[in-house]
């Protein structure tokens, strides 16, 4: 059993038919960082509600080191939240509220001041500690927030979306700094997001979600280069995604007949014969001009963004990204015929 | 001064003039010609002699029978002031907190009331309390009493349907108060470790403060200054200073006393509003 280990965790709010998360089962070691990831609605942040004790499990059990929680209330639990609007309290300033969670355990005030202060440090907010809460910027109300969860030295942290209310570049210099903290630390972490970028950056594993159930788990490598299914190709990163009938396959690697590409190879695990879906991250697609006669599409529009030039080609019915290196390639014109391929390492078959 | 200050400056002074024209002849010429007539000499014929004295101020000063009245009027105030508070607040809590769709009916049904005019609604309450109502007629129905309780003409019946009818104030009061409030600081407090009752007493009471202070500067003050509710339900056998201001009034015919009795009620405002001042400066320095 696993530090923080879910079973069989089913959420259903009444008058609803669906579950709004089910069968989640998933084991979370010691100082490890885990993202629950998905789209909104996908169940991640009822989970980590379930976690907290906010939200009673309709069945499964929770263990925390060993030891069951599942009926153990918010209150008594010992984790750290840090809340998507922060909830701060308005009324006490920054070192109170930090201090809180310490007063709640009767800490010695000595003790407690000792502590806020380090937390503060923590979180570079040493010297604002006599400040009300609404005189802070946002990313200064988050660092409060992310303060006051860490000094009750909690089992677990739980982030929900705590990022999600910055600005893009604060937002990466935070995710920068909770991470390091989480390190330095070594606190076991859980974090709910939407955004793919950031559960990439930060996470040891992330649990990929959607309506409600887990697609997949893994290291941020394995769910980018090795998506289970469709829905994770499509979520993490831009994916072109291929129909494709697999005439061989041995060794791991597959002959396919791509629609509108013709014979392409692909990394295979599975083995089997039939139809398939290939998947292609756009700058793993080669794109070179060709005679119309001999082409299997045309560029319909080109983008440059400074580092690469993002064209979309039109094959057939379908609309094939690609990202090329600018200046590497020749660069491509709108409405140019061009033939389209992949070096077989760079394709995936996928069920 | 440039022209576009001038511009500003006249329309400020175009806007607030038509306003402040109104106050003085509604408000403030009233309130000269009531304390210039608490200085004249009255008596119970109704005779008015215009002159300046402080007789009227001391006829009340000086028997002790007005002063228990302003006592009787002040607990009248306080008292309805913190049962409304008691009686409101668990109610307004859950008009915040409740996610049920029908949340807007609900708010709307809590202040309804204010639709009817406190005079039907004190007669309803005399047909509730009365010793042939509804409450007297259940009790002894269930055997719990053999007499009728005295409910109304009396202090407790004042009280009663006070609270009643000051309730929607105070809930529209404290629903306008806890803008500040957000479910999930609660949330965050029991995570830090915090019970409901602690949960209570350090988050939700304090941020609803401002609320509970507003509402009970309401309350306090339509409540000193009600006079149909005690006047009906206290059955003319309890008084109080506004009840004393329309008798001096209209069957003492002793104007210049009724006057004299208006100013000491509108100090007795003065103060309570200062102490409110106080109480909320206070609480926003937190």
């Amino acid at each position: 059993m696993s530090f923080l280990q879910l079973d069989d965790i089913v959420k259903t709010y009444p008058g609803t038919e669906r579950p709004s998360v089910a069968d989640f089962t998933l084991g979370i070691d010691r100082g490890e960082f885990v993202s629950l990831l998905g789209p909104s609605g996908c169940g991640k942040t009822t989970t980590l509600r379930m976690i907290a004790g906010l939200i009673e499990a309709t069945s499964g059990r929770i263990h925390l080191d060993g030891k069951e929680l599942t009926r153990t209330p918010v209150h008594q639990r010992g984790m750290g939240l840090v809340f998507q609007n922060y909830a701060l309290f308005p009324h006490l300033n920054v070192a109170r509220n930090v201090a809180f969670g310490l007063e709640m355990r009767r800490t010695s005030k000595a003790e407690a001041k000792r502590r806020v202060e380090e937390a503060l440090d923590l979180v570079r907010l040493g010297h604002l500690s006599g400040r009300r809460i609404k005189q802070l910027s946002g990313g200064q109300q988050q660092r409060v927030a992310l303060a006051r969860a860490l000094v009750i030295e909690p089992s677990v942290l739980l982030l929900d979306e705590p990022l999600s209310n910055l600005d893009a570049k604060l937002r990466d210099t935070m995710r920068e700094e909770i991470r390091s903290i989480q390190r330095k630390l070594g606190i076991t972490t859980v974090f709910v997001t939407h955004d793919q970028d950031e559960a990439l950056a930060v996470s040891d594993r992330i649990v990929v979600m959607s309506e409600g159930v887990i697609e997949q788990v893994g290291t941020p490598e394995q769910i980018y280069e090795h998506p289970a299914n469709r829905f994770v190709a499509n979520f993490i990163g831009r994916a072109n995604l291929f129909d494709a009938e697999i005439t061989h396959t041995a060794n791991g690697v597959a002959e396919l007949d791509v629609a509108g590409l013709g014979q392409l190879r692909a990394v295979d695990d599975h083995g089997a014969k039939g139809p398939a879906t290939v998947l292609v991250r756009p700058h793993r697609m080669q794109v070179s001009k060709a005679a119309a006669d001999d082409a299997h599409g045309t560029v319909e529009t080109v983008v440059y963004v400074g580092d690469s030039i993002e064209y979309d080609v039109r094959v057939g019915d379908a609309t094939v990204s690609v990202q090329s290196v600018a200046g590497a390639a020749e660069r491509l014109e709108r409405g140019a015929s061009v033939r389209l391929s992949w070096q077989t390492e760079d394709a995936l078959v996928l069920t | 001064m440039s022209a576009k200050t001038r511009s500003a400056r006249l329309t400020v002074l175009g806007l607030t003039v038509p306003g402040l024209l109104g106050l003085a002849v509604s408000f403030v010429l009233p309130l000269a010609w009531l304390l210039r007539m608490s200085f004249n000499r009255g008596d119970s014929t109704g005779f008015i002699e215009e002159t300046f004295t402080l007789d009227s101020y001391a006829q009340f000063v000086g028997d002790s029978y007005y002063w228990d009245m302003a006592w009787e009027t002040t607990l009248l105030g306080l008292g309805v002031t913190v049962l409304t508070i008691l009686v409101s607040y668990p109610i307004a809590l859950f008009l915040v907190r409740t996610e049920s769709r029908f949340k807007g009916i609900l708010v709307a049904l809590a202040v309804a009331p204010l639709l009817t005019s406190s005079v039907v609604r004190t007669y309803g309450w005399l047909v509730l309390l009365g010793n042939q109502g509804v409450v007297n007629q259940a009790l002894m129905g269930a055997g719990l009493v053999d007499q009728p309780l005295a409910l109304i003409n009396n202090r407790l019946g004042v009280y009663i349907a006070l609270v009643e009818i000051m309730m929607p104030y105070m809930i529209l009061c404290l629903l306008a108060g806890f803008g500040r409030f957000n479910p999930e600081l609660e949330h965050a407090a029991q995570s830090l470790g915090a019970n409901r009752w602690r949960t209570f007493w350090r988050i939700v009471w304090p941020l609803s403060m401002p609320g509970v202070l507003t509402g009970a500067l309401l309350v306090f003050v339509l409540t000193i200054s009600s006079f149909v509710t005690p006047r009906l339900v206290g059955g003319g056998k309890v008084f109080y200073l506004a009840t004393e201001i329309y008798d001096q009034a209209t069957a003492t015919l002793n104007w210049p006393f009724a006057a004299a009795i208006a100013f000491i009620l509108l100090a007795l405002f003065a103060v309570v509003i200062v102490i409110y001042q106080r109480a909320l400066r206070r609480i926003e320095a937190q």
